[in-house]
């Protein structure tokens, strides 16, 4: 009893305090709240590297912290989700945790996450945020996570390829109608090496969501409704099946080995088999590190306006059932707007958020590092468009996986484009219920 | 057992408390695509694997029955992809030797045969899987072994001694007095096979054409998080496990000679 009216009263002050400095961003720091003790764990998937990084943020995190004591699990991506998931439904589980996209709704809806709401603006900041970054971490209009950083997408390409086709930089205003072109120049000076055009992107449902945004569609409405029809699909895939016919794009059984499993060494960029492919610009150098040879970045193709759009990497939440969500709350602040815990994170979850820190961690990069810095301000400038609803809705964690199944049942030839779309429809209307 | 049936009556989303739905779950699944995609990749497996299986380890049994040298080294040998297991491990290594680039087909290549993309085409995918089902016949020829040492040896002494040769020996007598053993693997191994999940989530051929039925359920309950559908489609699995398995035991009295019965 003692030990709450203290750490309500520590809080108290703790918060005028930062009224009275009129301080926002790491402010937690000097916060009486600090004092208070608090064990908490922290969860997230990845590999060891980012273990390690995150680890040391948290090392730095818990010095400036007294009283904070912060324990870890780590996880792989695939079945990350699920084991959070699992222990949050067993009443057990992280107080703080990393969540994918998809899997977000799934956590909101779910009562496992909390509402950030009280939490935003103080301890947590995002004032000074673009509000792309905001919104990506809401689910139904409501706070429930905080960006770890941001991400766009990325066109790669092989420099040298585009050279022997006469066609040098890949500028980032091409439309869709232009990578069918260059890419078609390229296979066909490519062609005796055996090196296609471009990967066949068919199957990603998050590229056919560039592909609709740029010719004014969306993915979801407002009410989280899933809006292409069965014709806007069938266009798309019809656009990559006159690629595949033409020996422009890779063909299915190349590009399957990239999506089913997503393993990043089996792009068709880095297997040699394409000049031109797509990802996610945080995962471009590791994947040019496994291509072992230097790559061009470029955006992703436009329509009628550019379809790309910023939204958080990765995502920070905090549980309902955490025993200290104020000291979580101020956890989750510092590990995304503390300039020492960003520096520490070096982009690992993503661009910062906190432009701040952006310009910091960015001064203080490589020249490998710069080129991607450069191509977010790129693409920040002038080819994304705002995207409100970026969290797919519950139940969407599947359509991914779904749309790829179909797309390829197409691309083999086992079913018509209309038949795989009728079927990815039925799939949409059964995972939403819709 | 209990709880998931009543679970398969309900909407349960895991994080949240299960809602009630009636037969809401199993009109689900009759209505899904997917989901009698994935019964027919696992019956077409099941067709395929289970005799293939039942066939080679019969054959190896008769073949290590026989007087030769090195007898105890083959048996351990064979036996061993059997306690490999259906693992991660082992079906990883299966997807690389099946690739494009793998060992089976660089070891056709040297015989000048140029082989398909067997993991990443849909009409090759699933077949590697029976491959890999079939090479784990380890178990079922130990089985097949210890029956075949049961066998008087005065019976093939007395068909020879009538003019019989090998295969009529065989098909006579190694067959018929067999078959409660070939029972007994064929119902394990259907039930099995049934149940097959590792190998077909790791080597997860294009197009849905390696999705079997554990793998879908998996795929409801621990990736879409719809637990109260997955736990419809294991009940549904349960009883088509029962059913089939009844439907064997039905049969065998018209092909299982058991020793009461001479």
């Amino acid at each position: 009893m003692t030990r709450l009216s203290r750490r309500h009263l520590l809080a108290s002050g703790g918060a005028i305090a930062a009224l009275g400095s009129g301080a926002h961003g790491p402010g937690w720091a000097t916060r009486a709240s600090a004092q208070s003790p608090a064990a908490m764990k922290i969860a997230w998937a990845g590999s060891a590297e980012r273990a390690s990084i995150i680890k040391g943020a948290l090392a730095a995190i818990q010095a400036k912290m007294p009283g904070v004591r912060i324990t870890s699990e780590t996880g792989t991506g695939g079945q990350f989700g699920t084991k959070i998931a699992a222990q949050l439904a067993a009443g057990g589980g992280p107080d703080i945790w990393i969540t994918q996209i998809l899997a977000l709704a799934d956590f909101a809806d779910g009562g496992a996450a909390q509402d950030l709401t009280r939490y935003v603006p103080q301890p947590i900041d995002m004032r000074d945020w673009d509000n792309q970054a905001i919104v990506g971490a809401r689910y139904k209009g409501t706070q429930y996570a905080v960006s770890t950083g941001s991400n766009t997408f990325i066109g790669m390409y092989d420099p040298a390829l585009t050279e022997k086709a006469g066609l040098g930089v890949l500028p980032p205003d091409w439309t869709w109608a232009k990578l069918a072109d260059y890419a078609g120049q390229i296979a066909a000076a490519n062609k005796a090496a055996r090196v296609f055009g471009c990967a066949d992107a068919s199957g990603d449902l998050q590229i056919f969501q560039v592909y609709t945004r740029s010719f004014g569609g969306e993915l979801f409405d407002a009410d989280n409704r899933f809006l292409p029809t069965q014709d806007d699909i069938v266009a798309f895939w019809d656009y990559w099946a006159k690629l595949r016919a033409a020996g422009v794009c890779v063909t299915p059984d190349i590009q399957t080995r990239f999506q089913s499993g997503g393993d990043i060494a089996q792009h068709p960029i880095v297997q040699g088999k394409a000049a031109i492919d797509f990802d996610f610009s945080n995962r471009f150098l590791s994947i040019e590190k496994l291509a072992n040879k230097p790559l061009a970045t470029t955006t992703l193709p436009m329509g009628d306006r550019p379809g790309m759009f910023f939204r958080p990497s990765l995502m920070w939440m905090i549980s309902v059932g955490a025993d200290h969500k104020d000291r979580a709350a101020e956890v989750v602040n510092a590990l995304v707007n503390d300039p020492e815990v960003g520096l520490l994170l070096n982009g690992q979850l993503g661009a910062p958020d906190n432009p701040a820190i952006y310009e910091k961690v960015r001064a203080a990069a490589g020249p490998s590092d710069q080129r991607v810095y450069s191509y977010l301000d790129l693409a920040r400038a002038k080819y994304v468009t705002p995207l409100e609803h970026v969290v797919y809705p519950r139940g969407g964690g599947g359509l991914g996986p779904a749309f790829t199944a179909q797309a390829e049942s197409y691309a083999f030839g086992q079913a018509s484009a209309q038949k795989a779309a009728a079927t990815f429809l039925g799939v949409v209307k059964q995972s939403l219920g819709q | 057992m209990l709880v998931s049936l009543y679970f398969a009556f309900t909407d349960f989303r895991l994080l949240t408390p299960p809602k009630w739905v009636g037969l809401a779950n199993f009109q689900r699944a009759a209505a899904d695509p997917i989901f009698w995609l994935s019964v027919k990749n696992t019956l077409t497996y099941i067709a395929l694997a289970v005799p293939l299986k039942l066939a080679v380890g019969l054959a190896v049994a008769v073949l290590l029955n026989a007087r030769m040298r090195g007898l105890t080294f083959y048996r351990s040998a064979l036996y061993v992809p059997s306690l490999l297991g259906a693992s991660v491990a082992l079906s990883i290594t299966w997807k690389q030797a099946f690739s494009a680039d793998g060992f089976v087909n660089l070891t056709l290549g040297v015989f000048g045969i140029e082989g398909p993309n067997w993991v990443d085409d849909p009409r090759y995918a699933l077949y590697t899987l029976v491959l890999l089902s079939v090479w784990q016949f380890g178990a079922t020829m130990l089985i097949f072994l210890a029956g075949l040492k049961q066998i008087p040896q005065e019976l093939y002494e007395a068909a020879a001694i009538d003019g019989a040769g090998r295969p009529a020996r065989f098909l006579r007598i190694t067959v018929p007095l067999l078959t409660p053993i070939i029972f007994f693997n064929l119902v394990m191994q259907v039930i099995g096979s049934f149940q097959a999940f590792s190998q077909a989530y790791v080597i997860n051929g294009p197009a849905n054409s390696t999705l079997l039925y554990s793998v879908y359920l998996y795929d409801q309950g621990f990736v879409r998080f719809a637990m109260g559908y997955a736990s419809a489609m294991a009940w549904l699995l349960l009883v088509a496990v029962a059913v089939v398995t009844g439907l064997n035991f039905f049969g065998a009295k018209y092909w299982v000679h058991h020793d009461d019965k001479r």
